[in-house]
């Protein structure tokens, strides 16, 4: 065989490698993590030793202890403070809702429907892990922290208040704590409501009269963001933790779950960058972590790394590509859907995401994922993301524009001209930009590239300076908000300034049910006329990489909680010989 | 002299104001974290940010005021604000990351991270570089000169984060070899660890080594060029050739005469090289996870987080301009032909 055949077959085998989206190190028989496809929440499962340490990296820092605050709201605070944080619960990977063992012996129940009204069931024993039990006082707090409402908390910046500032009353009795919401309130995601955050007698401890004094309470929110906690009511307590660097684990004698731990100590340190963290891992600083992004150059280290495996799957984000309906051009819906029929999602998809995810799938739906009960594709149907042309020409023809010396016309006769933004830093993101640019290009269109400095997209979208954007949206389970963070007009989040009546009726509709099964076919009816509005295209769930060392077990990835692979610490382990 | 130091220390005070105005308006002109955050809260969150929120992010960041307004506050929070900002009153302004992150804490102990990273890799790149300065000098033209200059011209050739990558994976790669975990490749030390000085420092030591290494060959060919430039300058001098005329031995030469006097730029520049580094570890940093001053700019200017890249500016000033300082000084007492008025 000539060199140069032998190097193609070499390239063409590295390629293959490199596009297998799962694997283990050297090793070539099934990984534990292989089994996530078919069984994701109970994949790599094993029994564990008595004893033993972990040490996991956060791919970014965080910037507060309290997640009430807009400050201290993200991901990686989540998972900073997953082992003590008192959750009402979260969606395994396969998107059921589990309810906080050791906070709460039962789902909570709906009593009345008109107004709403929840009954929350206390586990008996559930406390702070400083002796004091949970009470109707730390419900009641964490409403007046999260209510937006001056009266109960002056100064507070809560990262929102959408639940918080529709409760009417919280009362209780032993174990039974009762939260009444305003006649207003009508989510049918009433079960999956957070109601508790930090523990009232702590605040009185500290001095502030939170229950009378506005201005108390919002120094109780000031006090929890700063100082380190030192209770739980989690599976571990904080032993040490500097905000934004590190947080280690003990376990919590006091935790009244079930779940045995049986880890001695959990690590969570900041390792910032994808390659720092995979050089860390094969030289075994650390035992794996759950970055919030992939690359082709991190799966081929962790392929030619030992005692590892990885899985790479769609993550806690989804990428789609925005227009502005307030441009110049992209008012007019007609251009609109023409240029999301023109751009060919699929060709986008195979030369990006395809590269780490072999398995990947385009998303056809806004607010289900992919394999949910409620899933339906409502975009292939439209044409839209085909990268059909000529279809797109016909409808652009249809309206009155005019293809004139290969430049698209308006029927006013001007030149269609747009731009596409991208995060400079997000390679995926700029190479869909230059996809578009070709797609559009032979409809006529003149598209510019810019790119964004990745601290100022917030800005760009805020300003709505744009006129196509490429970015990311959270893809948790829940759906009500979403519908009307996304697309109702007026909302803060609705950066292309969609204003469609029709749509904001059916959001409200959404809005106003408590059955969660009609509520999903009322958010897919909204989803249809986005669809219709040619708004925003889909492209995929963002792929996200999990890697751990093979001595762990039960530790898996978990796309619907923002804890990820750390939603259950309590069951992580080292595995028995 | 100290007319002399006190006349440079004045002078810094203009060169400050003026590094801390065009830095000021430079990060706020192109940022706005306001909008960014509110972006990342709906991101994280799902749902709209009230608008009490946002009002309240703008007050406690004083993006409710403008640009003027905002410096003349951070400088001397004097005028109508939350008793947490004015440089003059000590108080370094509020962190855009949030209110858990003291500004002048960060600045303050990454300051002896970034010191302890740089002043061994200094100090090694300087004693190296004088040693092979000096070897190339005396033996000029020969294999070892050209094989030192070499080496000189390939390190500094190579961009710094190429080398940091090249030796980092040259560390797991040893380690394996070894079988242990010897050298580390991210952090300044273990998690969590707490001691006197000493015990850090030991701490430390496996997370020293590489980014040291790197640090030190990438400063150390400059100095070396520099040293071998001003030994061979007094090699050629008069009163180096009239001691060898006088028949005074080779060693003794070199040692006494030419090596005391060729050692003075060097010896000049050392201050400002540590000082350049302080502010300049910014790449070594940021690929050995040390989170020093230079990742806590990059940091800083990447989110728009106007005071605490005044912080890092004002810090890194004045070490420069003492840096300066010293090195003007030392001018003058190792130079017997300068003097200050």
């Amino acid at each position: 065989m000539k060199r140069h055949h032998i190097a193609a077959v070499a390239a063409l085998a590295c390629s293959a490698l490199a596009l297998t989206a799962c694997g283990r190190g050297d090793d070539t028989t099934a990984s534990s993590l292989d089994a996530c496809i078919d069984d994701p929440a109970g994949c790599n499962s094993g029994a564990r030793a008595d004893g033993g340490e972990i040490t996991w990296a956060l791919d970014s820092s965080w910037a507060s202890w309290n997640q009430n605050t807009s400050e201290g709201n993200n991901a990686y605070a989540a998972v900073a403070l997953v082992g003590m944080w008192p959750a009402t619960g979260q969606f395994n990977p396969e998107g059921e809702y589990i309810v906080n063992e050791g906070v709460f012996a039962s789902a909570p129940t709906l009593v009345k429907e008109d107004p709403v009204t929840v009954e929350y069931t206390l586990q008996a024993g559930a406390n702070w892990g400083d002796g004091t039990d949970i009470s109707v006082d730390d419900f009641i707090y964490h409403w007046y922290a999260t209510s937006g409402d001056a009266s109960l908390c002056e100064g507070c910046d809560p990262a929102n208040i959408t639940r918080g500032s529709q409760v009417e009353s919280i009362t209780g009795d032993g174990s039974k704590v009762t939260v009444t919401y305003k006649e207003s309130y009508h989510s049918a995601e009433w079960q999956y409501e957070e109601v508790l955050s930090e523990p009232a007698h702590v605040a009185e401890e500290q001095g502030f009269d939170w229950q009378n004094d506005p201005k108390d309470m919002a120094a109780a929110e000031d006090y929890f963001s700063k100082t380190v906690p030192t209770w739980s009511t989690g599976p571990f307590k904080i032993e040490d933790a500097k905000v934004g660097e590190h947080v280690i684990y003990v376990p919590n004698e006091d935790w009244a779950g079930e779940t045995e731990v049986t880890l001695d100590k959990v690590t969570f340190r900041v390792i910032e960058g994808l390659d720092n963290i995979t050089t860390a891992l094969r030289n075994g600083e650390i035992d794996g972590a759950s970055p919030f992004s992939v690359n082709a150059e991190t799966v081929t280290q962790l392929q030619g790394a030992a005692g590892l495996e990885y899985q790479v799957a769609g993550g806690p984000s989804w990428e789609h590509i925005d227009l502005n309906t307030q441009s110049e051009f992209l008012s007019d819906p007609v251009l609109r859907q023409a240029v999301f029929t023109a751009i060919d999602v699929e060709n986008i998809i195979g030369r990006t995401y395809a590269y780490v995810q072999s398995d990947i799938e385009r998303k056809g739906n806004h607010l289900f994922r992919n394999g949910s009960e409620y899933y339906t594709d409502y975009l292939s149907a439209t044409g839209q993301g085909t990268g059909d042309i000529e279809l797109a020409y016909d409808m652009l023809d249809e309206a009155g524009y005019k293809l004139e010396d290969g430049v698209l016309h308006t029927p006013d006769g001007d030149p269609v001209e747009l731009d596409f933004r991208y995060s400079e830093s997000k390679e995926n993101r700029r190479i869909t930009g230059e996809l578009v640019q070709s797609n559009l290009a032979d409809l006529g269109i003149d598209v510019e590239l810019k790119s964004i400095p990745d601290a100022d997209l917030g800005s760009v979208l805020g300003e709505g300076e744009f006129d196509m954007i490429d970015f990311g949206w959270s893809s948790e389970p829940t759906f009500v908000a979403a519908a009307s963070q996304y697309w109702e007009t007026g909302s803060g989040s609705n950066f292309g300034g969609l204003s469609d009546p029709a749509l904001d009726a059916l959001i409200a509709e959404v809005n106003g049910t408590l059955d969660l099964d009609e509520a999903a076919v009322r958010a897919n009816v909204a989803v249809q006329q986005v669809v219709q509005d040619a708004y925003s295209l889909p492209i995929v769930d963002t792929p996200v990489v999990v890697m751990v060392s093979d001595r762990l077990v039960n530790v898996r990835d978990n796309w619907a909680s923002q804890q990820r692979a750390a939603y259950n610490i309590a069951e992580w382990g080292v595995a028995a010989e | 002299m100290v007319v002399f130091i006190i006349r440079r220390i004045l002078l810094m005070i203009p060169v400050l104001l003026g590094a801390t105005i065009l830095c000021f308006v430079l990060v706020d002109v192109v940022n706005d974290p306001v909008q960014d955050k509110i972006f990342e809260i709906s991101q994280s969150t799902g749902e709209p940010v009230p608008q009490s929120t946002i009002d309240a992010l703008e007050s406690s960041l004083y993006y409710d005021r403008g640009i003027p307004e905002r410096y003349w506050i951070w400088l001397t929070g004097i005028g109508d604000t939350n008793g947490d900002i004015g440089l003059l009153q000590g108080k370094w302004g509020p962190s855009i990351e949030g209110s858990a992150m003291d500004i002048g804490y960060e600045i303050s102990t990454r300051f002896w991270i970034t010191l302890r990273l740089v002043l061994f890799a200094t100090i090694a790149s300087i004693g190296i570089a004088i040693l092979a300065g000096v070897v190339s000098a005396v033996k000029q033209y020969s294999r070892t000169d050209y094989t030192l200059t070499f080496l000189g011209f390939l390190f500094l050739a190579m961009p710094i984060f190429w080398l940091g990558s090249l030796f980092k994976e040259g560390a797991v790669q040893l380690n394996k070899i070894l079988g242990s975990t010897v050298f580390q490749t991210y952090g300044s030390g273990t998690t969590g660890f707490r001691g006197n000085g000493w015990e850090v420092f030991i701490d430390s030591l496996p997370f020293l080594i590489v980014p040291t290494l790197v640090l030190m060959l990438g400063g150390y060919a400059a100095i070396s060029r520099y040293q071998r430039a001003s030994m061979l300058e007094v090699m050629n001098s008069d009163y180096v050739r009239l001691a060898r005329a006088k028949g005074v031995r080779n060693r003794t030469v070199m040692r006494r005469h030419a090596l005391r006097t060729a050692l003075i730029p060097v010896a000049t520049f050392a201050p400002l090289a540590l000082s350049g580094a302080m502010g300049g570890a910014m790449v070594t940093e940021s690929i050995f996870g040390w989170r020093g001053l230079g990742v806590y700019s990059l940091d800083a200017i990447n989110a728009g987080d106007t005071f605490a890249v005044m912080a890092y500016v004002l810090i890194s000033g004045v070490v420069v301009l003492i840096g300066v300082l010293i090195s003007d000084i030392l001018y003058g007492v190792l130079d017997p032909r300068i003097r200050y008025e």
